[in-house]
């Protein structure tokens, strides 16, 4: 079910603030604790202490005011808030999160500054200038509690041939031809069973060299079959690319609109279709130019 | 690989095909998926704009059709559907088209409700036992539909259709989760209309059991539907975009759409992904402002905002990721007319830049609507829309070419979309129904915005004046509920400000109604309107006439009145003997009710008299009565002689009683004589007035005559019918005269004056007129062309060779302005719609097509052969087999079209058949002998079918009841077309010696107006057809068409224009007093 009512634990390592800020910080310390999340407090603000203090959180928080905190020239640049953005700033190029709070979230003459830290945030630097702090935290909370996609027991393949309960007889064919040139391992994809195919193809497929996606009657499935794969395994972006090879007794390319803009493919009689899958594999595997 | 799609569709929603970037709810999608699995069904409820369609058709839909449900079989069948106006026809169309069966059998089957869907598809051949067979998926999207279309869903009742839809998916479900079958059922709905679905049985229990609420997305979803589309595509967004894109975002309404369209237009802004996504962008489409920039970005948008034109920077002035679309929006309505102007080949350029705006604000002001306080999408058709902008020069081609910006695939803000280089696509048929993309449009383009609120602000007026219209029509037009000054004033200037039209009205209309009844009471209401309007503007200075009129004084007025009755009574008695006699004979009259009068004062008198005689005796025998009432005191003895009196005095007080009564009724007959002298005073008085008219019409008509005579100068001729129509104008002879108006075409006619249109040299075959006054006529090679008429002259404005024609045409019908049918010299028969760019042959061959018409709900045309054959063909598919046919075996005449399915049928032997061609019964009417007919008609307002005779003469038909009505000659020679003109009430026969006389069917009795041989060059007339103005359009042999008003009016007001002059007192004494010679 997608309705999650178990929260992993967090631990978050609430920075110091500036002055003006502390009543804001004492209320958002209360609200995470009440969100069930642990807060880590710098004891001294040595800036080892510090790092060490984060890496022993599973992220930091930050609250901005009007002081400009990132500036060489700043006033504040040398007080405990200023240095802890910055140490959680070098961890974020890690897998380190740092959410970064406006709770004001106007950008006026005072505070120009946060335009640069807007300007600056990388992958792992979450900004909100969200005014309530309970959506804060709740939206903070959401962020850690996602869960890695759970692991099947994924191996390393050369070549995993995929293809329809619908076109077993047709499809065994042509993976024992290929299994002739290349070692092939073969999944076939039947609505009835109990195996969850999403998840197993998505654990899958980045660890194989080639996937291959084979039909012969199977018309009305491979096509968006294909589609979702592609999808859910990166897209431009996988890394293991996606082969489509129809049988030309029943597949022809106007089946594979818009497939043919994206995915590689091979339309061509059965015994063909072994040799194109060869040629295919041996490019991208780099044996030939 | 580049993938030359854009991953984020903008504000249309996402398709299947573009499924591989739908991102942000593969939780959700998989959840719903398990539902199915598991229950069979997936009721998904969510708010208005929060992406329900999407989700099903570029998420759980894919992800089936990809195996990912666990299902029977491998394959699936899809069969969605939208309840729109018929949720059972629309579920029927698509389970017969999933599981090939005919519409007809599944409609019959599926009537029974219940088991009856689970049976079709378990006896389809697929449901077998093998791995071949196919799940059928049911999806019944906008749900809410069974509650929005008053069709379904009225005074907090379903209709039967509904219902039987409900019954017939529950119970689906129901079987499937029993019977295990692989039958799945998704229901998309907006959640405010939940607790309406209350109403259907059992409903809310399958919600309750498999419902799917769907959520607002989470922040970590969002960035997914932010940047996995472009990592997906081979492009990226830069976090710091992305973060400030989630924090800009609203949450609520229009959340997506704006998310989607925003993304849609950086994508686009960065060179369609070729760079990396970044604030920039967002600054260039308006979304942020550049001070959010670096130094190094901001000095190029600088630049590249210098060179954007003036009218375009100020969309930059209040930058946010809601003012995206504004800008957008904005900056096409300003550059419509350059687009207009440079990329569309087919409408004429003779717009100005205001009219493109004006066009742009009446598309989008139709194309919304206020519905429940909300402003909401309101489907419209081209025709609509150009109806309402009601411009002679902005046709259907116009309109489409201006709003075409808006539907092209950079912007998808309109819909249909176009498609580059695919000129189908971009110009669009009058039917041609457009829609606003997504109601997130409408609340956040802000001009977009006000139109909707002036739009509202019209409505409200126009129900506050219909209501008061109302109440005026409904207590028979009486003048005391006609507008007070007041609110006169308010209407007035309200209609002045939006010049309503019947389109517009229509737009209003939520009934039941088909749209040609809803654009006939459009009409009705429009008429209505103007009526109610002038009518009060006539009431309210007639009351201003009437307090100026009390201030003069009674002896002015009299005396003035005198003078003036005097002045006219010896006018009359010089100008005409007869009127003098009428005058005297009126007198007379007079003078014998005064005579009478006197004598009734006389016997009134006498009356009087025996009243107080009877008075006097009654006083005495009272004083009688009296005495003896002393006597009996007196003495007894006097008591026999004391009764005997007082027995005389009763008798007298008898007499006197009654001739008292006697009196009174002297008095009321002298009353009643006096009553009815006042009556005839008044009839001689109106005999006078009525005497004074026909004299004038008796020296029009006189007149009239000279004018057709020939003099040394033939403008003479033009004054001289002037003149004579001054004369009756004077008299407020006001209705059309034959005799003037022939004068009037003559003498028009030979000073030149009256000019056929020019249109093509190539021989024309037939013409018709349409809603917007414009000729459409067909070539003898098929050649179609359109011509506006404007200031009298006809400018071509569409110009089709698509069907030009191998072999020469013969005949050609106009079923509708885009419906022809025609025959060929080879005698085959083909039917053109114009506006869908068809042609078809039609199944039915053999003979030349003498009549065609189609029926009144458009569905069907009948085509009569001259060989005696009738086909019946489906209007949209006249290739298909017939729906019925009859063969007559005798020479058709004419046929008629009635009612749903009834066709009237006239042989040239004048045999009257009905023809139900529904059930194929035909009945005869009657059938006349010894003479022929040749055309018939229908005077639609009175249901009266008028059938010509070979003898000029018509027998009138009530259709209603099916008896003869009165018969009239139409013509004195052979009557061999005819035609009614429903807006103009006008009856046009052409009749053998090239002559057309013209009828007022509210004067069905009254001289036709005739359009002479010399006015038709003495050519046999081909058609003959109206606009909405009553003007006659004619096409001869001789391959013009001429145009002839049917209001004397008109013509006078030309030569008006032309200062032709009235005849001076002597020249008017000398034409009336010396003979010419007659022409």
């Amino acid at each position: 079910m997608f309705l999650n009512l178990y929260i992993k634990s967090s631990k978050v390592f609430l920075a110091e603030v500036t002055d003006g800020l502390q009543k804001m910080r004492s209320e958002v310390k209360n609200i995470l604790l009440r969100a069930g999340i642990e807060v880590i407090e710098p004891v001294n603000t040595a800036e080892t202490n510090v790092e060490n203090l984060m890496l022993n959180a599973d992220c930091s928080m930050h609250i901005l005011g009007n002081d400009n905190i990132i500036d060489n020239d700043s006033p504040v640049y040398d007080t405990p808030s200023a240095i802890q953005y910055r140490t959680a700033k070098g961890l974020t190029d890690g897998n380190f999160k740092m959410f970064v709070w406006n709770p004001s979230g106007i950008i006026n003459d005072k505070n120009l500054y946060i335009n640069d830290i807007r300007r600056d945030i990388n992958d792992n630097t979450i900004y909100s200038d969200i005014t309530s702090p309970i959506v804060f935290v709740e939206e903070l909370r959401a962020i850690m509690n996602i869960k890695p996609s759970a692991k099947t027991d994924a191996k390393n393949y050369d070549i995993l041939f995929i293809y329809n309960t619908l076109d077993r007889d047709s499809a065994k064919e042509v993976s024992n031809m290929l299994a002739d040139l290349q070692t092939v391992t073969e999944l076939e994809i039947n609505a009835g069973a109990d195996t969850d195919y999403n998840d197993f193809i998505q654990n899958q497929l980045p660890l194989c060299k080639l996937g291959i996606i084979y039909y012969d009657y199977a018309t009305d499935w491979a096509p968006p079959f294909a589609q979702q794969v592609w999808k859910q395994t990166g897209g431009q972006s996988a890394s293991t690319p996606l082969y489509i090879a129809g049988n030309s007794d029943h597949a022809d390319e106007t089946q594979l609109k818009p497939l043919k803009k994206i995915v590689s493919y091979t339309i061509n009689e059965k015994s063909i279709i072994p040799l194109d899958i060869k040629i295919y594999y041996d490019k991208i595997t780099g044996k030939t130019s | 690989m580049q993938p030359e799609i854009c991953p984020y569709p903008g504000l249309r929603p996402f398709t299947e095909e573009e499924s591989i970037f739908f991102k942000g709810r593969d939780m959700h999608i998989r959840h719903i998926i398990k539902l199915l699995e598991e229950n069979k069904m997936a009721f998904i409820t969510g708010a208005s704009g929060d992406g329900k369609s999407s989700m099903v058709y570029a998420g759980v839909l894919p992800n089936i059709r990809a195996g990912f449900c666990k299902a029977k079989y491998n394959s699936w069948l899809i069969a969605d559907f939208k309840p729109e106006k018929n949720p059972f026809l629309s579920l029927c169309e698509s389970i017969s088209e999933q599981l090939e069966i005919s519409k007809e059998k599944t409609q019959s089957e599926l009537k029974y409700g219940f088991s009856s869907l689970a049976k079709l598809y378990k006896e389809s051949p697929f449901y077998t036992d093998g791995e071949q067979g196919k799940n059928l998926l049911i999806i019944a999207d906008q749900f809410e539909e069974m509650f929005t279309n008053l069709e379904n869903f009225s005074n907090g009742k379903p209709s039967d259709e509904s219902y039987i839809t409900i019954n017939l998916l529950l119970e689906t479900i129901r079987l499937s989760v029993i019977e295990k079958l692989p039958i799945y059922v998704i229901f998309t709905m907006r959640s405010d209309f939940i607790s309406q679905c209350t109403v259907f049985k059992n409903l809310p229990e399958y919600i309750a059991y498999s419902q799917f609420f769907v959520p607002q997305l989470k922040r970590n979803e969002i960035r997914q539907v932010i940047e996995e589309p472009a990592k997906l595509a081979g492009g990226s967004i830069s976090p710091r975009l992305t973060e400030i894109i989630i924090n800009n975002l609203n949450s609520g309404f229009d959340q997506l759409p704006v998310l989607q369209h925003a993304l849609n237009m950086l994508w686009k802004m960065a060179d369609n992904g070729a760079v990396e996504i970044d604030l920039i962008h967002l600054a260039q489409i308006a979304g942020i402002s550049s001070d959010a920039l670096s130094t190094e970005d901001r000095a190029k948008f600088n630049i590249w905002f210098a060179e954007l034109p003036e009218y375009q920077q100020k969309y930059y002035e209040n930058p946010s990721l809601d003012n995206i679309l504004n800008a957008h929006a904005g900056i096409l309505y300003e550059s419509a007319y350059d687009y207009f102007m440079e990329n569309v080949p087919w409408a004429e350029k003779n717009i100005t830049p205001e009219e493109s705006k004006e066009i742009v604000e009446t598309v989008f002001k139709s194309l919304t609507k206020t519905d429940n306080k909300r402003q909401v999408r309101n489907r419209c058709t081209i025709n609509e829309i150009t109806g309402i902008i009601n411009k002679p020069h902005i046709t259907n081609a116009t309109v489409c070419g201006v709003i075409n910006i808006f539907r092209t695939p950079e912007n998808t803000l309109l819909q249909p979309f176009s498609v580059p280089g695919r000129l189908d696509t971009q110009y669009l048929s009058g039917d041609t129904v457009l829609d606003v993309t997504h109601e997130a449009l409408i609340r956040n383009w802000k001009l977009l915005a006000e139109w909707a609120t002036e739009e509202e602000t019209f409505l409200k007026d126009y129900h506050d004046f219909a209501t008061q219209m109302n109440r005026w029509l409904n207590n028979n037009r009486e003048e005391q509920y006609l507008l007070s000054s007041g609110t006169y004033s308010y209407f007035l200037n309200w209609y002045i400000a939006n010049t309503p039209n019947p389109y517009r009205f229509l737009k209003y209309d939520n009934t039941k109604n088909s749209y040609r009844q809803k654009l006939k009471l459009a009409q009705n209401q429009y008429e209505n309107c103007i009526d109610f309007i002038e009518l009060s503007d006539q009431a309210i200075k007639a009351q201003e006439r009437s307090k100026r009129r009390k201030l003069m004084t009674a002896i002015t007025v009299l005396a003035a009145f005198t003078v003036v009755l005097i002045m006219l009574t010896g006018w009359a008695m010089r100008e005409q003997r007869n009127a003098t006699e009428v005058a005297e004979y009126a007198r007379q009259q007079a003078d014998s009710a005064l005579i009478q009068k006197e004598r009734a004062l006389r016997s009134q008198e006498m009356a009087e008299k025996a009243n107080r005689d009877a008075g006097r005796q009654r006083a005495q025998a009272q004083v009688q009565a009296s005495i003896a009432k002393n006597a009996r005191d007196e003495a007894l003895r006097a008591k026999n002689l004391a009764e005997r009196r007082r027995y005389e005095a009763d008798s007298l007080k008898t007499i006197a009683l009654l001739n008292l009564q006697d009196a009174e009724w002297q008095k009321a007959v002298a009353d009643m004589a006096k009553h009815d002298a006042e009556e005839q005073a008044r009839i001689a008085r109106e005999a006078n007035d009525s005497a004074t008219r026909l004299y004038s019409v008796a020296m029009s008509n006189a007149m009239a005559m000279r004018a057709k005579s020939e003099y040394g100068d033939k403008k003479l001729n033009l004054r001289i019918a002037y003149t004579a129509y001054l004369l009756n104008k004077r008299n407020n002879v006001t209705q059309n005269n034959a005799e003037l108006y022939d004068a009037m075409l003559y003498s028009m006619e030979i000073n030149n004056l009256v000019k056929p249109l020019k249109t093509t040299n190539e021989t024309v075959v037939a013409f018709t007129i349409d809603l917007a006054d414009r000729i459409i006529l067909i070539t003898e090679h098929g050649r179609i062309i359109g011509y506006n008429v404007l200031d009298r002259k006809a400018k071509e404005f569409v110009n089709i060779s698509d069907f030009v024609s191998h072999d020469q045409i013969h005949n050609a019908i106009f079923l509708s302005p885009e419906l022809i049918i025609y025959s060929t010299i080879n005698k085959e028969t083909f039917c053109i719609n114009i506006n869908q760019r068809w042609q078809k042959k039609l199944s039915l061959q053999g003979d030349y097509v003498k009549s065609a018409m189609l029926t009144p709900d458009g569905r069907f045309f009948v085509a009569a052969y001259s060989n005696g054959r009738i086909g019946v063909f489906d209007a949209d598919d006249p290739d298909d087999k017939p729906e019925a046919n009859i063969n007559l075996k005798t020479t058709i005449a004419d046929i008629y079209c009635y009612g749903k399915s009834d066709v009237y049928l006239l042989t040239r032997n004048a045999t009257l058949k009905r023809w139900n061609f529904k059930s194929n019964i035909s009945q005869e009417i009657f059938s006349q002998a010894e003479v022929n007919a040749y055309a018939m008609t229908c005077i639609e307002s009175k249901k009266l079918l008028a059938i010509c005779f070979s003898k000029g003469d018509i027998q009138f038909l009530d259709l209603k009841t099916g008896t003869k009505e009165s018969d009239m000659l139409g013509a004195h020679n052979r009557i061999e077309k005819i035609v009614y003109d429903n807006k103009s009430r006008y009856m046009a026969m052409s009749s053998l010696g090239n002559r057309i006389s013209v009828i007022n069917s509210n004067h069905i009795n009254s001289k036709p107006l005739v359009v002479d041989d010399f006015l038709l060059h003495n050519f046999p007339v081909k058609n003959i057809c109206f606009d909405s103005y009553g003007t006659m359009f004619v096409l001869t042999e001789e391959n013009v068409i001429r145009y002839f008003e049917s209001d004397i009016t008109v013509y006078a007001d030309f030569l008006s224009s032309l200062k032709v002059t009235e005849l001076s007192q002597q020249e008017y004494s000398l034409i009336l007093g010396q003979n010419f010679s007659s022409k």
